[in-house]
């Protein structure tokens, strides 16, 4: 007798690979990214996320040093499902904290910051 | 057998809204704890293992051969509220001992049931509380599967180090299980040297300092790494096992257990190196690797979500 089993690590391999994703949105990229430090303020935040969001149910906030907003509106979503955006006011030189919440098609939300500087 | 006892060959149990939005599997606002592979991790959630496979080997003792041993563990999780759930875990092992024949057989069964007791988002913190139970005599004999039954009532937690002004160091979490594991038969040591097939109670932990790419990437700055390289976690896990009650039948046990882990969409997958830290725990390197499924992701209408929402 065979003392290792193979036949179900190669089921689950096959089950892996051809499962649809069905998850928590996670942030893929970001403009500006995370860390950035820019020469020009940016006209809005745009967040590519990982799965499709509830535009309703997600948003951005972005705000400076002492906590003020700085959006000129409501997140909306992007030209796909799982890209939302925000428009901005003129920021001046500083670090901002953009704030994110996203809730996925599938209900689940997920959450998260990150900060960028505009130089002087 | 437990997932300590599996690599050491001992029965030394370790570690097992208003409506609130689906969370699950060990997220705390923007950290994902990685599940671990010696402990279990702090979150309540909808998962499966499929499997968790480790293999090891044994020296030769006074009455065998030397030994290789290669276990596959499922186990399956379901939340019954958004903060309490259940889990079974079943297993089987194939044994190879030099001079004897291959044996296999399955391990006992083991229960668990966990509550979430508290999260906080902004400091990336949580914490649970749970108990589980092996069940003698529910496996194989021999294979080593034990013949008294033992209860562990533990504490789980993780603490992702977001608070941190150290932008390279955020991404560090340490998660950990802290676990007294009693059991149905005390050890007693009779005048001639025999005892009485029992246990005695132990203290038993795991400690876990994971990295997380993604948060690096999300959270902190974004270098530009590939996605498959982004999804990446570093760990080194520890776990232990130390006496609690005297007669002692083992001394403290130690291993230190390096590995990564790779979080897709709706699975996790995980390997290790499993490294005795000490004699009583063992002379050889070992290897553990699991396949992880996360239901509330992979099935968020059915299995992935609670029972009490199943009617409403």
């Amino acid at each position: 007798m065979r003392p290792y089993p193979r036949r179900t690590l190669l089921t689950l391999a096959v089950l892996l690979a051809s499962r649809p994703a069905l998850a928590h949105a996670r942030l893929k990229s970001a403009s500006p990214p995370p860390g950035a430090e820019l020469d020009r303020a940016p006209a809005l935040i745009s967040i590519t996320f990982s799965e499709a969001l509830e535009p309703r149910f997600s948003g951005i906030a972005v705000t400076d040093a002492v906590g003020i907003s700085h959006t000129a509106g409501p997140a909306v979503a992007g030209a796909e499902p799982q890209t939302l955006q925000v428009p901005l006011i003129p920021l001046p030189p500083g670090t901002y904290l953009v704030a994110w919440r996203a809730t996925s098609t599938d209900t689940h939300h997920t959450e998260g910051s990150y900060r960028f500087t505009v130089r002087a | 057998m437990s997932r300590l006892s599996r690599v050491l060959g001992y029965a030394v149990p370790i570690l097992a809204c208003t409506c609130p939005p689906a969370h699950a599997h060990g997220v705390a606002g923007p950290r994902l704890f990685v599940s671990t592979l010696q402990f279990d991790d702090p979150a309540v959630a909808d998962e499966a293992t499929l499997p968790t496979a480790t293999w090891s080997r044994s020296p030769a003792t006074d009455t065998a051969g030397p030994s290789t041993s290669l276990n596959l563990n499922a186990s399956f999780a379901k939340r019954i509220t958004d903060r309490f759930g259940v889990s079974v875990s079943l297993g089987h092992t194939w044994l190879a001992t030099a001079g004897d024949k291959h044996r296999n057989g399955w391990d006992n069964i083991e229960l668990g049931a966990k509550y979430q007791a508290y999260v906080n988002p902004e400091h990336e913190f949580m914490l649970s509380i749970g108990v589980d139970r092996e069940f003698a005599r529910t496996g194989t004999a021999a294979i080593g599967a034990e013949a008294v039954s033992t209860t562990t009532p533990s504490i789980s937690f993780g603490k992702g180090l977001g608070d941190l002004p150290i932008g390279p160091l955020r991404p560090f979490a340490i998660t950990g299980q802290f676990g007294y594991a009693v059991s149905e038969r005390a050890l007693k040591i009779h005048s001639d040297g025999t005892d009485n097939g029992g246990h005695e109670n132990r203290w038993a932990g795991g400690l876990a300092l994971q990295y997380s790419l993604a948060y690096l990437q999300s959270e902190v700055k974004d270098y530009g790494l590939p996605g498959w390289l982004a999804n990446l976690t570093p760990l080194i896990e520890i776990a232990w096992s130390a006496a609690a009650t005297r007669p002692s039948g083992q001394a403290i046990q130690l291993l230190v257990a390096p590995g990564i882990a790779w979080s897709g969409d709706w699975y996790q997958l995980t390997a290790e190196v499993l490294i005795p830290a000490n004699r009583n725990t063992g002379r050889n390197l070992g290897a553990m690797a699991q396949i992880h499924i996360f239901l509330d992701d992979l099935l968020p209408r059915s299995l992935g979500t609670p029972v009490t929402r199943w009617f409403q």
